[in-house]
């Protein structure tokens, strides 16, 4: 092959001008990055992909809108846009890299026409990956990445608490990958993925569904309003492990033109965790001849406070299952110039496997069906890198995506839908193996119609049940450090 | 070696980055951003709730459920408003299920008068009609007090809550309160007045004063006050004479008997200044009348019967409301609307008969009433939407307009149902 080394080499883009020397990396030095990630490994928003993905693993990547599936940077990150393209790698390379989730959101009610905002803090996706080229042909690696996560918070208070005031889901997955380049212009690479996962569902209860105890009328059917807090609950899991898989292919069309796959298998989670109950009083008082047949002057709460400590309510333990969806990626990049590289992505996610969330508790009257009926959605992503000289490079995107959830399974839980995003970053060697990376992405989703409430017990959702519009923003900032040995 | 600026790759690129803009145009125009609340009428209906008692919760025939609640004079403003009206929907039969003849005490689906068939669902989030049957002037601050009146259906439509407290819930932007009438109602069916069945108009002003107070101060903009209804038109009363005059006519049992205290003035009576509870005449006298037990109505001897001193204080107590709920909206720039022109001239017109019209038990009360005799039937709500909302437009320079008045398919006294709307159609 005769070609500019810089333009042709299948080495992933965002390696600026930098030499690749095989010596060792102080060992301690990324047992101690390892660690850092796995302890601080905290999940994003929910609101930078479809769904409840997340594609940010390094700031690199990131700025370009995640169009790295032909070309993925050179910081590692390839271990998750395509394990194909670590074949090449020479040498021992670490990065180590966080991205900030700054979300922002509000739900208008159509019939008041007042708005809730979003609470949920800020978050923190890490990420860290280590890689050794063992020979010319064959490179090895560990990552670890979040691809899935939410964290949404609002106010108790909300008229949506009864879906969801203050939940997340984290998944780590830990990817140890082997590259393979079966031909100078053909790579292909694997990896196992050890996915951690943990899910928490912090909702309130509403004491009109309720069934009164021995009569079999609902407190809706005897008057007391459809939104009366009686109690929150909070289901917590434990850590659940799953395992999967990802492969990646990756080739070169002439000098300039390189394309690339990777397919992200499904992992089924079987979490195990703990339901407790609080009481929220209701601050209703019963007047006299009510027909719950108790004194006038009785308080709502009385008639359900010895659930809380003799009946349903006490601590329980509860299962559920959720299946993180397979992913599929395909996309191509092309070296326009020595200086300028653009990458087009399309990527496919398999949200249809996302049906429903089934939560099993120890009371089995209390087992709930959260329908969520999520569709496979895509994105098609495009990034552009451009070598400004001396060290320094920029990088720019554009990201669409579909949405996941249909229309009638907009929640506060997981407030998604259609998005367009901006990107744009730097990339900076500060010295011979050491490149550091920053980048940002602006999040616009689509206002979408949602709902706060679910269906009565024993109907499916619907449109008829959207109350509202969601609306959701974020702004997402990432830095991403390189070391090459 | 050199790259070509233009090659065919990227110009495939190019492409793509094109379609991709275009993708970001078309994600921008999101058609889910119409506006999605429903176009009222005027700004100010947004969000409408109607407060009162039986009346405006829809109660007909001694019963209510989701038919007469269909059919409430605050639905049919709400309609013409155009904006939403949750109401706290009754299952058939009812709670208690309506009368269909007051007569023999048949009522719908065959229930028992204490039956209750408890609240639809699924039950809306907000209610816009938080009228309770039974409800007086101070029912609207508490459920609690003393002189307070909770029934089963106190819970049932607001489930813990004060009147009060469910209109605000709603967050509502206008109100219509119809309020008062059981403030002398109980006192007028019992036929007898004392100071504990009659509020005293202060006690009647001041709650009022701090229940429109605290709809304000929660956001309300506007609203309509209704004036109390004169208690001695509803054709549940009817007067001494009406019963003297059957009695004549060998209209009533022969162990009915009308003393001559009833006669008409012109007859040496009291008759034509008092007034005969239909529970007391009918329920009472009658039924032990029909049971083959001699029974006598006295005028000027059952405490039962209205006197003409009693009556007095009853309109004086009403016009005395009526004043105050007229000052209070004056003063607040609210819509004021008093009903007892139309039921006056109802009265003369002859819809709403002196003496129940026993040959017709369907419509044993005229057409305007429903078979209790208190309460409108679905024609007098209809009647009572339109002046409710021509009072509305002439406060706030709104256009609703009048619902239909359908025909009766009944003569009432000497005019006929074409007469009823032409009659309307004058108001």
């Amino acid at each position: 092959m005769s070609c500019d080394p810089a333009v042709c080499s299948g080495r992933p883009s965002g390696s600026g001008v930098s030499h690749p020397v095989r010596r060792w990396m102080p060992a301690g030095a990324l047992a101690l990055l390892s660690a850092l990630t796995l302890f601080f490994a905290l999940p994003p928003d929910g609101a930078e992909a479809q769904g409840f993905s997340f594609y940010q693993h390094s700031a690199c990547s990131m700025a370009r809108a995640g169009a790295a599936v032909a070309l993925p940077c050179g910081d590692g990150s390839a271990i998750f846009y395509n394990p194909a393209a670590l074949a090449e790698q020479e040498g021992w390379a670490g990065s180590m890299g966080a991205v900030g989730v700054f979300s922002h959101g509000d739900f208008t009610d159509d019939r008041t026409r007042s708005t809730t905002s979003l609470e949920s803090d800020p978050r923190i996706a890490p990420h860290l990956y280590l890689t050794y080229g063992v020979n010319e042909r064959l490179a090895a690696g560990i990552g670890v990445y979040a691809p899935y996560g939410f964290g949404t918070e609002w106010h108790p208070e909300f008229q949506g608490s009864f879906l969801s005031f203050d939940s997340s889901l984290d998944a780590l997955y830990i990817q140890p990958t082997l590259s393979y380049q079966l031909h100078e212009r053909l790579a292909v690479g694997a990896g196992l993925t050890v996915a951690l996962s943990q899910v928490e569902l912090n909702r309130r209860m509403d004491i009109s569904r309720q069934l009164l105890p021995g009569v079999g009328v609902t407190f809706a059917e005897l008057g007391i309003p459809p939104g009366t807090p009686f109690a929150e609950a909070n289901l917590a899991s434990d850590w659940a492990t799953g395992v999967g898989g990802h492969l990646g292919i990756q080739g070169r069309i002439g000098d300039r033109l390189h394309v690339g796959a990777r397919f992200l298998t499904p992992v089924e989670l079987d979490y195990e965790g703990t339901g407790s109950f609080q009481p929220v009083e209701t601050g209703r008082i019963l007047p006299p001849q009510n027909p719950f047949n108790v004194p006038g002057g009785t308080p709502l709460d009385a008639l359900v406070a010895a659930s809380f400590t003799e009946g349903p309510l006490t601590e329980q333990s509860i299962t559920t299952r959720i299946t993180l969806p397979a992913q599929l990626a395909i996309g191509m990049g092309l070296h326009v110039t020595p200086e300028l590289m653009v990458s087009l992505d399309y990527q496919w996610v398999n949200w249809s496997s996302f049906e429903s969330v089934e939560i099993q508790f120890e009371e089995s009257f209390l087992n709930q069906t959260l329908a969520q009926n999520y569709r496979d959605a895509g994105a098609v992503r495009v990034g552009a890198e451009y070598d400004l000289g001396e060290g320094w490079l920029i990088r720019g995107g554009y990201l669409y995506n579909q949405a996941a959830s249909p229309p009638e399974t907009v929640t506060p839980l997981v407030p998604e839908g259609e998005r367009n995003h901006l990107t744009a970053g730097l990339g900076w060697e500060v010295r011979p193996g050491v490149r550091l990376s920053g980048g940002y992405h602006y999040l616009m989703q689509n206002d979408r119609r949602g709902r706060t409430s679910d269906p009565a017990d024993g109907s499916l959702p619907s449109v008829e049940l959207n109350d509202g519009l969601y609306t959701v923003g974020a702004h997402i900032v990432g830095f991403t450090v390189s070391l090459e040995r | 070696m050199t790259i070509p600026s233009h090659a065919g790759p990227g110009a495939w690129i190019l492409r793509a980055l094109s379609v991709s803009v275009l993708l970001l145009a078309a994600g921008c125009d999101d058609q889910t951003l119409v506006a999605t609340a429903p176009e009222v009428e005027d700004d100010l209906f947004q969000r409408y709730v109607a407060m009162g008692n039986s009346i405006t919760a829809g109660f007909q025939s001694d019963g209510i459920n989701r038919e007469t609640q269909a059919e409430s004079y605050a639905v049919f403003v709400a309609r013409q408003m155009g904006t939403p009206f949750n109401q706290p929907l009754l299952n058939l039969p009812g709670c208690p299920a309506p009368l269909t003849n007051p007569l023999t005490g048949d009522r719908v689906g065959d229930a028992l008068p204490q039956g209750c068939a408890l609240r639809s669902s699924p039950a809306p989030r907000v209610l816009n009609q938080v009228a309770v049957p039974g409800a007086a002037m101070l029912d609207l601050l508490s459920n609690l007090e003393p002189e307070s009146n909770p029934n089963p259906l106190t819970t049932l439509v607001l489930g813990g809550r004060t009147q009060l407290e469910a209109a605000l819930d709603a967050q509502p932007t206008f109100v219509s309160i119809w309020i008062g009438n059981n403030d002398v109602l109980g006192a007028a069916v019992s036929g007898m007045v004392t100071e504990d069945n009659v509020t005293p108009p202060q006690d009647f002003s001041t709650r009022l004063s701090q229940s429109l107070n605290e709809l304000e101060n929660g956001g309300v903009a506007g609203g309509v006050l209704i004036g109390v209804a004169d208690v001695t038109l509803i054709p549940h009363l009817s007067s001494g004479a009406a019963y003297w005059v059957a009695a004549q006519g060998d209209a009533l049992p022969t162990t009915f008997q009308v003393a001559d205290s009833c006669a008409p003035s012109q007859f040496g009576g009291l008759g034509e200044e008092t007034l005969v509870p239909f529970g007391y005449g009918f329920g009472e006298l009658m039924g032990q009348a029909m049971e083959g037990r001699q029974v006598t109505l006295d005028c000027a001897q059952d405490l039962q019967v209205l006197s003409n001193q009693e009556i007095g204080e009853l309109v004086s107590t009403v016009a005395a409301y009526n004043d105050i709920l007229a000052q209070e909206a004056a003063s607040r720039g609210w819509a004021f609307f008093n009903p007892n022109p139309i039921f006056r001239e109802l009265y003369d017109e002859g819809f709403i008969p002196p003496f129940p019209a026993v040959q017709i038990p369907s419509q044993l009360f005229g057409p305007v009433f429903s078979l209790d005799g208190v309460h409108p039937s679905g024609l007098g709500h209809r009647l009572v939407a339109n002046g409710v909302m021509e009072a509305i437009n002439e406060t706030y320079g709104t256009g609703l307009d009048p619902v239909d008045i359908p025909d009766p398919g009944v003569t009432a006294g000497s005019t006929s149902g074409a007469g009823l709307q032409t009659l309307a159609e004058g108001w």
